[in-house]
């Protein structure tokens, strides 16, 4: 595992661009998954300015009813066009995550480098810390929080990180141990850089690559999570069109108007499952034993 | 249990794994311990005492009315010894009384308590057998067509969240073929039969919810030990592909294996809560979500500790039987 992961040596850094887009669409699933993720991104912010009516605005038409020439997917219970709703109901499914995962592979990655850089007494409190935090079920803990201090698009964002952190920063320490013991870091400490300078410039540049498909593994989770949250009416709250609000909000009228459901549920799954095409071809390609041996998130 | 783990009873043996069990109990006592802080310090985050009063008075309770309530509900004290009495209660069975319904917590969890843990009972039991000979089938006959399709099932399943499987279901068996209830309210107001199909979905979108990454981790599992040598001088011995697989894989696969299905046991939690709300199934993951919606604080820390200890005891009990069944873990760390 050490060789495979220390194998892209310094020189190789220049073509790691290139090769990042080459690697997700040399496998089949790679391609689909990329279009389907970029095809739902266009939709969730370019769509709205094709919405034929206000997201918001209840009855446009009769309520619970099918497909139409006025509604393409029907409308809601409340008369409200299932399509515009669609249409304006992705963005925080797509923005919560991102900031979310980010936030906690910026704060995993300091903290796991940090411990792989440094070892010894240091490694060993993150590495415990992290252990910490992992026993707790991710869903429960984010539901006490909101029970206390209520939802809000920064509470959200908050909870979804640490629930996220150590699992980033596990992946990052992984990562970060094999490249420590590289000549390059040697190098770099025996000419007398600084450690902060050492981590910046030759350990992270090094990690980036194969813990990006563990990153888009974890934007997928995500995804699913925040989803998951709005479901059950803990993320964003009427009368935001979400999509997996929207789900809850129409599951009782799932058998007058299936498509009010249904088509928020298609572009969940489009989104999430484009996503994990696009992380699995990552993985294939970096061979990043890390994510495929850790498993599920929730 | 097989002849072969006998030893672990012999006397010799006794007091290593009467250690190991302590440590065991001392470990749970202490996330235990842990679990109840978090619960009890997060939902006093911001909703301590007076906004528990606001949710269960409305705001136009007089300022005696509220003093009464905080006096009743023990509200009047500082949080440390909130807590305290509160954690003493909770162990010894006194989970409060919600502010909200009037009723003790307790008697109106049980019977709640009891339905999630059956759903999540059958939804193992359909699970496991299928994902397990599916994950190792797939490891036997890697790249093979039926190693391909499950591949890309799983890379689909894994990324849906549970509610858009049960919603997917839901229309499939229940809209369009109509066999099937839309909602599991059968299980409080219907007969026995409607009792059973209640059961139905939610424990399908339950158990699609946790195969994937189980299948997942067993061909993993299993694919590890194949290039081994002794798999390969038994190939050539000319054994069966059924005798190599039986005996020389699944034993050496076994202590990663029985890991896989430990850690996937956990998320069987969350996906409950989900699944309950997708089917109005009446368990406690339902009502765990309604009292957050009520802010019935009471209700949501007696339930979230329930959850916490149930999934607690759950990886507890798998790590258990994943080292009596292993011989190279009984030994413990």
């Amino acid at each position: 595992m050490r060789a495979s992961v220390a194998a892209p040596a310094p020189v190789e850094v220049p073509t790691l661009r290139r090769g990042l887009a080459a690697s997700v669409l040399r496998t089949r699933g790679g391609q689909i998954g990329l279009a389907m993720v970029t095809a739902m991104i266009l939709i969730t912010f370019v769509g709205p300015l094709f919405a034929p009516y206000s997201p918001v605005q209840s009855g446009t038409g009769p309520p619970a009813s099918g497909p139409s020439a006025q509604h393409l997917l029907g409308t809601d219970a409340l008369g409200r066009d299932v399509l515009s709703r669609v249409l304006d109901g992705g963005r925080g499914l797509v923005l919560v995550p991102l900031l979310a995962v980010s936030g906690a592979y910026a704060l995993g990655a300091t903290l796991g480098v940090t411990a792989a850089y440094r070892g010894g007494r240091v490694d060993r409190l993150i590495a415990r810390g992290f252990d910490i935090l992992l026993t707790f079920p991710p869903l429960l803990l984010v539901l006490v929080v909101i029970a206390g201090l209520g939802t809000s698009v920064a509470v959200v964002v908050l909870t979804v990180m640490f629930v996220f952190l150590p699992r980033a920063g596990r992946v990052c320490r992984g990562t970060a141990q094999a490249v420590c013991v590289e000549d390059y870091v040697t190098a770099a400490h025996a000419r007398g850089d600084r450690d902060a300078w050492v981590m910046a410039r030759e350990i992270l540049p090094n990690i980036a690559a194969p813990t990006l498909s563990d990153y888009a593994l974890r934007t997928t989770y995500a995804i699913t999570f925040v989803a998951t949250l709005n479901f059950l009416g803990l993320g964003a709250q009427p009368p935001d069109p979400d999509w997996g609000l929207m789900i809850a909000e129409n599951r009782s009228i799932l058998p007058v108007a299936p498509l009010s459901v249904l088509s928020p549920a298609a572009a969940v799954a489009l989104l999430a499952v484009g996503l994990n095409l696009v992380a699995e071809a990552l993985a294939r390609h970096w061979a990043a034993d890390t994510t495929s041996s850790q498993g599920v998130v929730l | 249990m097989d002849q072969r783990s006998a030893p672990l009873w012999r006397a010799g043996r006794s007091a290593a794994v009467l250690a190991n069990l302590a440590r065991g109990l001392v470990t749970i006592a202490l996330t235990l311990l842990a679990m109840s802080v978090v619960t009890y310090g997060a939902t006093n985050l911001s909703r301590g005492p007076d906004a528990q009063v606001r949710a269960a008075l409305g705001n136009e309770a007089t300022a005696a009315q509220i003093d009464a309530f905080k006096k009743r509900y023990g509200l009047d004290r500082p949080l440390p010894a909130r807590y305290a009495t509160w954690f003493s209660d909770y162990v010894r069975g006194d989970w409060g009384l919600s502010p909200i319904t009037e009723r003790p917590v307790r008697a109106e969890a049980l019977p709640r308590l009891g339905r999630t843990i059956l759903l999540m009972l059958i939804a193992v039991a359909v699970a496991l057998p299928v994902a397990l000979l599916t994950g190792v089938v797939c490891a036997v006959r890697a790249g093979g067509r039926l190693d391909r399709s499950v591949n890309v099932l799983i890379v689909v399943l894994a990324a849906l969240p549970e509610f858009v499987v049960g919603i997917a279901l839901v229309t499939v068996f229940a809209v369009w073929l109509g066999d099937l209830p839309v909602d599991s309210s059968g299980l409080l107001f219907g007969g026995p039969v409607d009792r059973v199909k209640a059961y139905v979905l939610p424990a399908a979108t339950l158990a699609l919810a946790v195969a994937p990454q189980i299948v997942r981790l067993t061909r993993a599992a299993v694919g590890e030990v194949i290039p081994a040598p002794y798999v390969r001088a038994a190939t050539l011995r000319g054994l069966s592909r059924r005798t190599v697989v039986s005996s020389y894989l699944l034993p050496n696969a076994a202590g990663p294996l029985a890991n896989v299905v430990a850690t996937n046991m956990v998320y069987l939690l969350g996906g409950a809560i989900v699944v309950e709300q997708v089917f109005s199934f009446p368990g406690v993951g339902r009502r765990l979500i309604e009292a957050i919606g009520q802010g019935d604080t009471v209700t949501v820390q007696a339930l979230a500790l329930a959850l916490g200890v149930l999934t607690l005891l759950i990886s507890y009990a798998t790590d258990a039987v994943v080292r009596m069944a292993n011989p190279r873990l009984r030994a413990g760390r």
